[in-house]
This record gives structure tokens, C-alpha cells and sequence, in this order.
């Protein structure tokens, strides 16, 4: 043996003594190597790392030179093997002669991996090749790239629904003969079918928005939301903590890397217990050069998606979930915030919760609000639904729609029910409908992400199209077969499926047409509209739409209210604007739904304190 | 039950803890009173005083004057009894739930059910006078709220009560008087600092919108924004509907009883206990200048719907032994009185008493003035 490596990274300078100290005080707090701790506390590039310690133990290392594994490497006897068995015990045979096997490990001594391929391989001896743990995800990304892919794509499918194919035969016959039935009975009896049809329309635009305000007052007065108090907290011990996967998915989000780096360091939680994986597309070279010039954090991974399948965030998570170690997991944005307690509340509340809770969602605020008049729209938007509608569905024990980040999942759980649908544009609406269905509970949890709220047009109609566009998805998808799954959902969760995730479009959609009857009874003669609409028709439109507005107003000042926010309660009267732009979102998802079904329309994200953001 | 304990579980004035429990209520109070009001309706028993309605031929033959929610419904049941039966056994049933959960002995839970439910004078109120009824179901909604307020200091609260407000004022636009003292606690809450001046804005917001909504609806129907005003104005004289209201002794007994409460249970903010104390004087003054009796059908139902709501906070201020007792008296007063009033002195006096109901809810209305070809239901003359 040559130097001790605490002495040749030294002398190397590869760091210094004082993280090197650190580090062994972590090794010896938490009984791990001092070549992890290193890496996670010391900051020292893990390739580094395991070439001093194969250097000190006079082993071979191939570490960072991922070319020349696979090059040396037996496919056959990987495949034989399978990704998961060499992925959990942390080695990849690549080749055998005789009874001996060459494997490579990121930890030397790995007797669990020699274990392992003694009983699995029937070889004697086991000799090590020391790489690390981004080498070994890199080869076996290499080797099972097509499988990686596959399983990615169809994590979802087996036996179950999924948005890859929008329209079925079925439902295409369904709606097609409706359609012909309105135009035939309208050639036959205008008046009347035009009559009973926006009364219909009416009635289910009012209906969706009574919906959605009762779910919010229910939410604002039944408290549904777990807390964890500094006592749960302060009960829990590090060394005991389970591994934790975060799952970041970014495609060209160089702006906000550095701020997420920051974020995620800055949780409290033992850095060799966090999974960190960056989910980035193969053809994203603004983000990795972002990434290189940055420098990310020792003990984070890097995931490089294959190409091909749909270019979305499910697929991706679903992607980095075939890797996560992690006994639980959380998916954030690249601009998030998350408190620095938020992973340990989580665990606290999943032990206080019962075996059938397999996901906590944490709520938003936004960084930004007062940026923009939308911005502060959208603000107000977000804490109705996280503040009260979601609080309103949990008290009602109905899905929740959960938010895109800052979801906490138990893995293996999450595992079972089939991960994400990774043709579906909103993932986690059908990911809270799967879960009713198999009678599983996602809860609230009172702890903040802060994030970007959206504050420009052209980005935010981005946006919300792909959120309409996956509404209409997940109905469609629900709807293939209605009676068996109001049957496994329940008549409460139906409902909402209906009033909720098909409503949400319905009602944007519908809006120009209510409006415009109302406007047009309001301020044209009678006689213009007296040949098609009595004046109880229009009566009731204006109503209606006057009636839908001021529960559209009022609910946002609810959402200011709760987060004690006055200053956003004279912008909640801006609320018909921001319908406005909905209703085009809603057009615009209409139209793409037809041609691109599954195009994820990017949205640009930008940190805190570019262009005045607000402070945390 | 323990006073303690009582106080602890009583989490909220109008919150429905058990969802199952209060929908079975409502359906089955619902089922009754549909029945109760088409027998009465088919061997003409109640046949005077349910053309003392709103609506006196099974729907309104016209858009214009009428209070938009009454009118809403009716369009929705086409029949005033089933708009009475939905409407009643919903606040009935709410209220049944309510008694059955928090009310303390046996005996009193009884009774009280048996008084909300099936009292004559609760069933004369249910089934003719849904206006009525549901104004009054909505200012004790309002004022729980309020109270809730003050108990918690939780802005919801606010929220809530400006919507029955709002409600309130699209059944019987007088209702609107009831914001001002609610808008003055509110505003002496901010003055004091212990809530902020932007919860009067939301307080009074929904009133705002349901005046101008009924204003803008008006408008198209008659080219006027007239129709709630004459009503409003005819409230103003001593023998309109408001005064009616306020000149209620029962009333402002209720009214006061609510504010010890609040003042007893008070403890987020004083200051806001302090007015909803003055703010009864204010209407004594006003039932003084506007004296005139309010039909015993109207003010013993809403007392007992005040203690029924109220009576887990009363039960912590008042000994649990005298509370019951004073109760028992009362409904047992009530139910003997109604009884009388409505089977022996029923065919005149109560005649007399909706009619002048009818009467006066119907000053103002603007339908005889409006050209028929832009008011009738079915568009053709």
C-alpha cells in the first residue's frame, strides 16, 4: 500500500484538509467508507476518489473512462445477469475466465456483490476493478439502453390505460355518431336542440364552477393538511434516516441550475443518504454545458435520457425512477425552493400516516409574484388549488390532483402502481386518478417549495395548453370505459373526474360561446336574438356567466386571504382577464390535441432575482 | 356530556362534521316536506296560504322584480312546493343534524327535533314562505360566521358570512341591512388592529356583486335598474318587510343572545364583541321607531334555529341544568302557542299574516310596468 488517501488527495491537491476531516467525522458519525463520505461531504469528484483508493489498495481503476469498460465488457454475461441485480449490489461483471470474474465496484471490499455472482455465477474467485458510481450508471445505461428505453416508455402500460393513443376506435365512434346526431337533429329541429344544447352548456359551465369553489370553501374549512411539529421532527435521527431519491428533469434550463444546486445543498438531510439525479435529453447540450461550467455537486448523478419515445417529464422521471436507491422520492422543478426541512417532515408524516398514504404533496408559493400582473394572477391561481381545492378533495377523500414538483412518494409504492403514464402531458393528475382506483391516498403536507410563478403571456399559454392538453388526455383515457371505472373509482371520484378534469377545459372552452349570448342579449335589440334564444334563455346565460365570474373573483380572494397577501386582493378582480387567456390556452390545446397529442410544450423557468423576482 | 368537552369538540359554528349523517337528514326532511306540501296542496288545506307565496301559479309568469336566486329556483323545481321541500329540508335537516350532534340531554335533543321538524309553525314557514325561510336560514348562517370569526380570527369566516350576506340579498334585497352591522364589527375589528381593513372589502363584496348583478339583470329585462329599490324603499316605512324584521322582539332577543355569546367566547378579539354588543341597540332603536308584530311564524322558528346553532357555546356559558331548562320551556311554550295559532286561530289570523307578507313583498315590484314581450317565460306573447 502507498499513501493513505486522505494524504494523496491532499498532496494532489484535490482537497483540502479540512473537508478531509469533515469527512471522516461524517464517516465516523454515520459508519460509512471515507471514500463516500468523501464524496458527499469533502466534495470530491467520485472518479478522483476512486482512483486514490485503487491506487492505495494497488487495485486496477477504470474509473471515468466508461469507453474502455464497455470496450473490456462481456454483454452476455451482464445481460445474464440483469440490470437490477448489479445495480443493487453496486458491481457489473465484465468478464469471466473460467471460475474467475472480473467485476467492476465503486467500493472496494464489496463482499455483497461477491456474494452475489459466487451463488449466481457458480464462480470461485472475484477479482475487482474500482470504478464509480456515475461509471457504473453510465455502463449499464450503455449496455441496457434499449431495455432502459422500453421500460421507461411502457413503465405505465402493462394492463393499464395511457394516453399514448388519445382517441380510441371506440370513443371515436362514440363521438363521431354523437356529433352526426346534434347535426342531424338540427337540420331537423334548429330551435330547439340549439336551445337545449347551451342550456346544457350552461348548466354544466355553472356546474363546474360551483364545483370547484364548494371543494374550495369545504377546503378551507376542514383542516386537512398534515403538520409536523418541531418535536416529530427533532425525533428523528440521521444516522436512521433512509436513503432519499430526488429526481430533478430539466431540458434547457441553464438559467436556474445554479440556483438549484443551492436549494437541494441546502436540505437537511445526510448528503450520502440523498440520491440526486439529473434527468437531462441527449440532445440537451445548453443544460450540460450549463451543468460543466457550473460544477454540480460531487454525489449527484447525471442521467442522459436515450433518444426516441415522447419527449416529456414523465417519461423522464420515469427514466430516472428505473435508478433511484431511494425508499422514498421527490420530483422537483429546476427553479424550486424547497424548505430545508421538507424531507424530513415528509418522513415524519409518512410515519404518522397509514400504510395506504403513498404520497405527500408539499405546497407552493412563488417567488415572484409581484413581478407581473399575470404572475400575481397565477399566484393567486396556485394557492386556491393548493390552499383549498386540494385541502377541499382530501377532506372530501377524492383524488388530488397534485402538483407537478414537490411530490413525495413512498418508491417502492410508487413502483407498484406503474410510475407515470409518459404520454400523458399531465402526469400527475393521472398518476392521482391510478391511485384512487387502487385505493391508495396522496395527503397534503404543510411545507413550502417556493418557485417561479409564470409571468409572461406567450410562456404562460406554453404552458397551460399542455396542462389542457393533458386534462383532455386523462378524460379521454378515463372515459374509454366509464361504468368500470366509476365502478372502481367510486361515484365521488367519478364526479370529479367529470367536473374537474374534464370540466377544466370544458369550461374555457365554452366560454365564448356563453359570453357572447349574454353580451349580445345585453346590449342587440331583443328581436336579434329572439329567433333562437328566448328571454329566459338569455336571462339565465347572463346570469350564469355573471354568477361564474364572481365565484371566479372571490375565489381568489380566498386564496389571498388564507396566505394573508392584501395586496393581491384587489388583482383577484382581474380574475375574468385571466379566464380570457385560459379560454385561448384552451383553443390552442383543442387544436394541437388533434395534431401533435403528445408535444410538451417547454416552459422557460427563470430563478429568483432575475428581472426583480421577489425575495424567497 | 361535560361542558368541557362539549366546548372542545364543537370545532366550528356551521361545519358539517359527518357528511352522511346530515344528507340522510336532508333527503328524508326533504322527502316529508314535499309530501306534507302536495297533500296540502291537493286537499287545498294550505291552498290560501300558498297563494300567499312568491309565486303564486306554480312558477313566476314573469322575469322581471323578482329576487334572482327565488327566481332561479323556481325555474329549476317549477313548483313551489318542491322548491319549499328541497330548500326546507336542507336547512331543516341541517339544523336536526346539528341538534342531534351537539345538544346536551336526551329529552332536549328530542324535542328540539321534534320542534324544528315537525312544529306547525316551522312547517307553515317551510312550506309557504320560502323567501322567508331562507332569509332566515341565511342571516344565522351569516352571523355564525361572524361569531366564528370572532372565536378564531380565521378570515375565512369573513368570506362566509359576506356570501350569505350576498345570498341573502338576492331573496330579499332588504337583507342588506344586515351588512351594516356586520360591516361596522368588522370595520372596528380593523380600527383595533386586530384584523385588517381589507376583510370589510370582502365582507361587503359579495353584496356589491349581487346588487349589481341583479341591477345589470334588471336592466335587460326592463331598461331599469329598478327593482330592487322599491322594495328597499317600501322596507324603509314602518310596515315593510324590514320593519317587520326589526321590530321583532324575539329577534333582537336572539340577536343579543348571540352577542354575550361572542363576548364570552371572544377571547381572539375583544374589540369585536364590543360592537356586536352595540350593534343590537341600534336595531331596538329602530324596532322602537318601527313598531309593528311579526308573524309568530316567523320569529319563534328563527330564535330556535338561533339557540339550536348557538347551543354548544351556550352550553359553556350557562349552567348545562338551567340552559336545558330554560329550553325546555321555550319549546314546549312554542310548540303549545304554534299549535294553537296555527289549528284554531289558523283560517284568519294566518291569512292575514302572509297576505300581509305577500303584500309587502311584493310592493315595488316593476313586472306591471315592463312591456309583457320582453318578460315572458316563453318568449312569445
Amino acid at each position: 500500500m502507498g499513501l493513505s488517501i486522505e494524504r494523496r488527495l491532499v498532496e494532489f491537491d484535490v482537497t483540502t484538509p479540512e473537508a478531509i476531516e469533515r469527512s471522516r467525522e461524517m464517516a465516523d458519525r454515520y459508519d460509512i467508507g471515507l471514500s463516500e463520505a468523501l464524496v458527499a461531504y469533502g466534495g470530491v469528484d467520485p472518479r478522483r476518489v476512486a482512483a486514490e483508493s485503487a491506487a492505495h489498495h494497488g487495485v486496477e481503476c477504470l474509473a471515468g473512462r466508461p469507453d474502455e469498460i464497455v470496450a473490456r465488457l462481456d454483454e452476455s454475461l451482464v445481460q445474464s445477469v440483469g440490470r437490477h441485480a448489479a445495480y443493487r449490489v453496486g458491481a457489473v461483471p465484465i468478464s469471466r475466465n473460467g471460475s474467475s470474474l472480473t467485476i467492476i465496484t465503486a467500493r472496494i471490499g464489496n463482499h455483497a456483490a461477491e456474494r452475489f455472482f459466487r451463488e449466481e455465477l457458480g464462480v470461485e474467485r472475484v477479482e475487482e476493478i474500482v470504478v464509480s458510481v456515475p461509471d457504473i450508471i453510465e455502463v449499464l445505461q450503455r449496455v441496457f439502453e434499449q431495455e432502459l428505453i422500453s421500460e421507461a416508455e411502457r413503465f405505465h402500460i402493462d394492463g393499464r390505460a395511457t394516453a399514448g393513443r388519445v382517441v380510441t376506435g371506440r370513443q371515436g365512434a362514440i363521438l363521431s355518431g354523437a356529433l352526426a346526431a346534434f347535426v342531424v337533429a338540427l337540420v331537423l329541429a334548429p330551435v330547439p336542440v340549439v336551445r337545449v344544447a347551451f342550456l346544457t352548456v350552461l348548466f354544466a359551465y355553472v356546474a363546474v364552477f360551483t364545483f370547484r369553489f364548494l371543494l374550495g370553501v369545504i377546503g378551507s374549512l376542514d383542516d386537512v393538511v398534515v403538520d409536523v411539529n418541531q418535536h416529530e421532527l427533532a425525533a428523528l435521527r440521521d444516522e436512521e434516516l433512509p436513503t432519499y431519491t430526488i429526481l430533478l428533469p430539466m431540458y434547457r434550463e441553464s438559467a436556474a441550475i445554479e440556483q438549484l444546486i443551492g436549494a437541494v445543498e441546502a436540505i437537511d438531510y445526510p448528503k450520502h443518504k440523498l440520491d440526486v439525479l439529473l434527468l437531462l435529453e441527449s440532445d440537451d447540450d445548453q443544460t450540460r454545458d450549463a451543468l460543466e461550467h457550473v460544477g454540480i455537486p460531487a454525489h449527484w448523478n447525471i442521467l442522459t435520457l436515450p433518444k426516441g419515445g415522447p419527449r416529456t417529464k414523465p417519461r423522464a422521471c420515469n427514466y430516472g425512477l428505473l435508478f433511484g436507491r431511494g425508499d422514498y422520492l421527490v420530483i422537483y422543478d429546476t427553479e424550486d425552493l424547497p424548505d430545508r426541512d421538507q424531507l424530513k417532515k415528509v418522513l415524519a408524516a409518512f410515519g404518522k400516516s397509514s400504510n395506504d398514504t403513498i404520497c405527500f404533496q408539499c405546497l407552493l408559493k412563488f417567488y415572484n409574484r409581484s413581478r407581473t400582473l399575470l404572475s400575481r394572477l397565477f399566484t393567486l391561481e396556485h394557492w386556491y388549488w393548493f390552499d383549498s381545492i386540494m385541502p377541499g378533495m382530501a377532506s372530501l377523500d377524492i383524488p388530488i390532483p397534485m402538483g407537478g414538483t414537490s411530490n413525495h412518494f413512498r418508491t417502492g409504492k410508487l413502483r407498484a402502481l406503474g410510475a407515470w403514464d409518459p404520454f400523458n402531458l399531465t402526469e400527475d393528475t393521472d398518476l392521482s386518478v391510478r391511485l384512487s382506483v387502487e385505493n391508495q391516498r396522496a395527503r397534503i403536507l404543510r411545507s413550502m417549495t417556493a418557485e417561479e410563478a409564470n409571468p409572461r403571456i406567450v410562456n404562460w399559454i406554453r404552458q397551460r395548453t399542455r396542462w389542457m392538453k393533458g386534462y383532455v388526455q386523462t378524460f379521454l383515457v378515463y372515459n374509454r370505459n366509464p361504468f368500470t371505472v366509476g365502478h372502481d373509482l367510486g361515484l365521488k371520484a367519478w364526479l370529479t373526474l367529470l367536473l374537474f378534469v374534464g370540466g377544466t377545459p370544458f369550461v374555457h372552452l365554452s366560454a365564448p360561446l356563453l359570453w357572447g349570448v349574454a353580451l349580445a342579449g345585453l346590449f342587440l335589440a331583443p328581436a336579434t336574438l329572439q329567433q333562437l334564444f328566448t328571454p329566459l334563455v338569455v336571462y339565465l346565460a347572463l346570469g350564469g356567466v355573471l354568477v361564474s365570474m364572481f365565484l371566479g373573483i372571490y375565489m381568489h380572494m380566498l386564496a389571498a386571504f388564507h396566505r394573508d397577501d392584501d395586496r393581491l386582493l384587489p388583482v383577484a378582480l382581474c380574475t375574468p382577464l385571466y379566464r380570457l387567456l385560459q379560454t385561448v390556452a384552451s383553443y390552442r390545446a383543442l387544436a394541437q390535441i388533434l395534431r401533435r397529442p403528445h408535444y410538451w410544450e417547454k416552459t422557460e423557468h427563470l430563478p429568483r432575482g432575475s428581472r426583480n423576482g421577489d425575495g424567497r | 356530556m361535560s361542558t368541557r368537552s362539549n366546548a372542545m369538540q364543537v370545532e366550528t359554528l356551521l361545519v358539517v362534521h359527518h357528511r352522511r349523517r346530515f344528507l340522510l337528514h336532508a333527503v328524508v326532511l326533504t322527502a316529508i316536506y314535499g309530501l306534507l306540501g302536495l297533500l296540502a296542496w291537493r286537499f287545498g288545506v294550505g291552498s290560501d296560504r300558498l297563494a300567499a307565496g312568491v309565486f303564486t301559479d306554480g312558477g313566476p309568469d314573469t322575469l322581471s322584480g323578482h329576487p334572482p336566486l327565488l327566481l332561479i329556483g323556481h325555474l329549476i323545481a317549477r313548483h313551489p312546493v318542491v322548491l319549499a321541500a328541497i330548500v326546507g329540508g336542507t336547512t331543516i335537516g341541517y339544523l336536526s343534524y346539528y341538534a342531534t350532534t351537539y345538544a346536551g340531554s336526551v329529552p332536549l335533543r328530542v324535542l328540539l327535533v321534534i320542534y324544528i321538524v315537525l312544529s306547525p309553525s316551522m312547517i307553515t314557514l317551510v312550506l309557504f314562505n320560502v323567501d322567508w325561510f331562507l332569509l332566515v336560514a341565511l342571516v344565522v348562517a351569516s352571523y355564525g360566521f361572524l361569531l366564528e370569526y370572532c372565536r378564531r380570527g380565521r378570515g375565512v369566516d369573513i368570506f362566509l358570512c359576506g356570501l350569505a350576506l350576498g345570498a341573502a340579498y338576492l331573496v330579499v334585497p332588504e337583507s342588506a341591512t344586515y351588512a351594516v352591522p356586520f360591516a361596522v364589527a368588522v370595520a372596528a375589528t380593523a380600527a383595533s388592529g386586530h384584523s385588517r381593513r381589507i376583510y370589510l372589502v370582502v365582507l361587503l363584496f359579495p353584496v356589491i356583486s349581487a346588487a349589481f348583478g341583479w341591477a345589470l339583470l334588471d336592466w335587460h329585462l326592463t331598461g331599469s335598474i329598478s327593482a330592487p329599490v322599491p322594495r328597499m324603499a317600501a322596507g324603509v316605512d314602518t310596515e315593510g318587510l324590514l320593519g317587520l324584521a326589526l321590530s321583532s322582539g324575539p329577534f333582537v332577543l336572539l340577536y343579543i343572545i348571540m352577542c354575550v355569546t361572542a363576548a364570552f367566547y371572544s377571547k381572539v378579539m375583544r374589540g369585536v364583541v364590543i360592537v356586536l354588543l352595540v350593534a343590537p341597540v341600534g336595531l331596538i332603536a329602530l324596532s322602537v321607531v318601527w313598531e309593528t308584530p311579526i308573524p309568530a311564524f316567523v320569529h319563534v322558528p328563527l330564535l330556535v334555529s338561533g339557540v339550536v346553532i348557538l347551543y354548544p357555546y351556550l352550553d359553556t356559558v350557562v349552567p348545562q341544568r338551567i340552559l336545558g331548562s330554560v329550553l325546555v320551556l321555550l319549546l314546549v311554550t312554542a310548540l303549545v302557542r304554534d299549535s294553537y295559532t296555527v289549528f284554531y286561530q289558523a283560517n284568519e289570523s294566518v291569512r292575514r299574516e302572509t297576505e300581509t307578507v305577500r303584500e309587502y313583498g311584493d310592493r315595488g315590484s316593476v313586472a306591471e310596468e315592463t312591456p309583457q314581450s320582453a318578460l315572458v317565460l316563453d318568449g312569445e306573447e
